[in-house]
């Protein structure tokens, strides 16, 4: 426990911090009962659950989270580096991890119905190993340039026509298991990177 | 190296590069959208608006990250004590991003404008609704770029980011929620409905004032000129109160119902939104009736019947849209789709026939299998929207039909076909098998 606090601590994951992110998933919340024009561009009757605005909101929660893998405290990674530094992908994972529990929870219990919670769960997961491997240079600029990218696979998602349906992994239900694959892909490039960084 | 100010080590060359990002995106997803504007005025002016669903986005995070600089890179002191006023710098910004984002969109507008010549062909429709779209697209670009700098002050920065990213998109899904309320006229337009009816002009221009009023009112609130927020603040209201008045009404265009033909083996003829599409929809046409004997020919392809003019005496009609990829009507023609659509209209006879006759429906799924392998079109009904996946195992008997009539010496196909052309062409039973 008291080594979590460190970790947060050197993130400069504070009280602000959780209210920030509160307010960013409750923003994903709201937008979630805005549908975005249709995506899938088969004329075919069906509802479309996933292509609704909160999908491109969940850039804010992952910026947030994202924010907390930069090491905000240099003091604290001088006296304490080897070990601390160590423990950065663990820190990721459990950012990754409590990303991706909270989208199952709201897609499961809050989100409009027929949101596949599993598939929400996946857009989340690599939203969140894109912006960090994004940044992985832990800087101010990177976390920039994170931003810029999740801003940059979001539009190229969301834009109808742009892809064909079959391999939009964000809107495409079918994709679900692919979807993993590649989330599951960039997650440990994510995890590998800094560390051959020597970040 | 600081040129005007912009703290960038080559300002002019990220200038232009923010120029053509811009315009690169807008006519890259204007293009995804080509077969539903091409070559009609009204719907290019849509098409224009099209090119800010992320070209706004990158114009206000530009703002954003620009304006932030000073603040994250602890110079604003500097800034401060420097001999200009300390909001100049937020004026430097403005004009930098602002004018990127005129000349971008501009240039997005120009180019969706031009596009039909490049392609061979013209523009029609009446060009007002073109240069109304194209001062609310600029307008809405001046706009977003203040709002960019009104958050940069939001902490922390990255999040400035992302909420500058979403929020001009967020605006645009909102407005397609609300699509058909009052409330909508505040948001972008997109292609929906605009080959025969058009929105009243008088909404597109409050719309732009709008833009520009909001755009005014933002940028002198950030630079501190009180007089100028003021009075823009009552030209914003008043234009809020036109655009709310004009609304979304849509009137109808004038002439948009006239047929446009071109003449050829067969005659096509389509509405004049879609008159772009008249020689790749003439070419497919031509190439799918060449397939055939002469009795089975179409001697006229439509778009829909009432653009059939005068046609001769026993002319052979066929009702068949130009499309393409999901898009029908369409202003361009995908020739593998529209075969495929052909061999469909021609041979399938939807409900013209009893469907539990096995005997006719092999026939029916025999001829259309033969005219699929004929043009190399995937018998997996993939290259057409619904069209009969005919490569599953119950269209078994009909595959080997097919391949029979494939395999006939092409003189006696082509006799059968002629004996039965009015089975084929005529909303009646087919026969019952092959030769």
């Amino acid at each position: 426990m008291n080594l979590f606090r460190h970790l947060s601590r050197m993130h400069g994951v504070d009280r602000r911090w959780f209210l920030l992110l509160a307010v960013c998933w409750a923003l994903v919340v709201l937008a979630g009962w805005i549908g975005l024009p249709q995506i899938d561009p088969n004329p075919v009757d069906r509802t479309h659950p996933l292509e609704q605005l909160s999908t491109f909101a969940l850039l804010l929660p992952v910026m947030v989270q994202i924010s907390s893998l930069t090491i905000y405290s240099p003091w604290v990674e001088q006296t304490r580096a080897v070990r601390l530094r160590a423990l950065q992908p663990l820190w990721l994972a459990f950012h990754w991890s409590a990303g991706v529990a909270t989208t199952m929870v709201l897609s499961l219990w809050v989100l409009p119905y027929g949101v596949d919670s599993v598939h929400a769960a996946g857009v989340w997961g690599l939203l969140f190993a894109i912006g960090s491997l994004a940044s992985s240079g832990r800087t101010e600029s990177s976390l920039r340039f994170s931003a810029l990218a999740l801003f940059a696979v979001l539009a190229v998602m969301t834009f109808p026509g742009l892809l064909p349906f079959s391999a939009n992994l964000f809107y495409n239900a079918e994709t679900t298991i692919l979807l993993w694959i590649v989330t599951a892909a960039i997650t440990v490039a994510a995890v590998v990177v800094p560390v051959a960084r020597g970040m | 190296m600081r040129v005007a100010g912009i703290p960038l080590n080559r300002p002019w060359l990220t200038w232009l590069g923010l120029v053509l990002l811009i315009f690169v995106q807008g006519v890259g997803f204007a293009w995804v959208r080509a077969p539903e504007w091409l070559g009609w005025a009204p719907s290019t002016a849509g098409a224009v608006e099209t090119v800010t669903i992320f070209g706004l986005s990158v114009v206000c995070l530009v703002a954003t990250w620009l304006a932030s600089l000073p603040r994250t890179f602890q110079y604003q002191d500097t800034i401060t004590l420097a001999s200009r006023r300390p909001y100049c710098y937020r004026l430097l910004v403005m004009a930098y991003v602002g004018s990127a984002g005129i000349v971008g969109f501009a240039g997005c507008a120009l180019a969706l404008i031009a596009l039909p010549w490049a392609l061979g062909g013209s523009l029609s429709g009446p060009p007002l609704t073109l240069v109304l779209s194209t001062a609310a697209t600029l307008a809405s670009a001046l706009a977003w770029t203040s709002l960019g700098i009104v958050m940069a002050k939001i902490r922390p920065v990255f999040i400035a980011l992302a909420v500058a990213a979403v929020a001009p998109y967020a605006w645009y899904a909102v407005g397609s929620y609300l699509y058909g309320g009052p409330w909508q006229s505040f948001f972008l337009v997109d292609l929906r409905g605009f080959d025969y009816f058009t929105p009243d002009p008088t909404g597109w221009a409050a719309r732009a004032a709008f833009w520009l009023a909001i755009a005014t009112v933002l940028a002198a609130s950030v630079l501190h000129w009180k007089r100028t927020t003021t009075v823009s603040l009552w030209v914003t209201s008043l234009s809020a109160a036109l655009v709310l008045l004009a609304g979304t009404a849509l009137v109808p265009t004038s002439g948009a119902d006239a047929a446009e033909c071109l003449d050829g083996e067969p005659i096509v003829c389509t509405t004049l939104p879609y008159a772009f599409a008249l020689p790749s929809y003439s070419a497919a046409a031509h190439e799918a009736v060449m397939a055939l004997p002469p009795g089975v020919r179409p001697t006229v392809i439509a778009q829909e019947a009432n653009v059939v003019g005068a046609v001769p005496d026993g002319a052979l009609i066929m009702l068949l849209q130009p499309s393409s990829g999901f898009t029908q009507p369409a202003t361009l023609v995908d020739r593998e789709l529209f075969l495929s659509d052909f061999g469909e209209k021609l041979f399938g006879k939807t409900g013209c026939f009893d469907q539990s006759d096995t005997e006719q429906r092999t026939v029916s799924d025999a001829l259309q299998i033969w005219w699929r392998e004929r043009f190399d079109i995937p018998l997996d009904g993939s290259s057409s929207i619904g069209s009969t996946p005919f490569d599953l195992p119950e269209f078994e008997a009909a595959r080997a039909a097919a391949a029979e009539f494939a395999n006939l010496d092409p003189q006696v196909r082509d006799a059968w076909l002629t004996e039965h052309s009015r089975d084929i062409t005529a909303c009646r039973d087919l026969p019952t098998e092959l030769p």
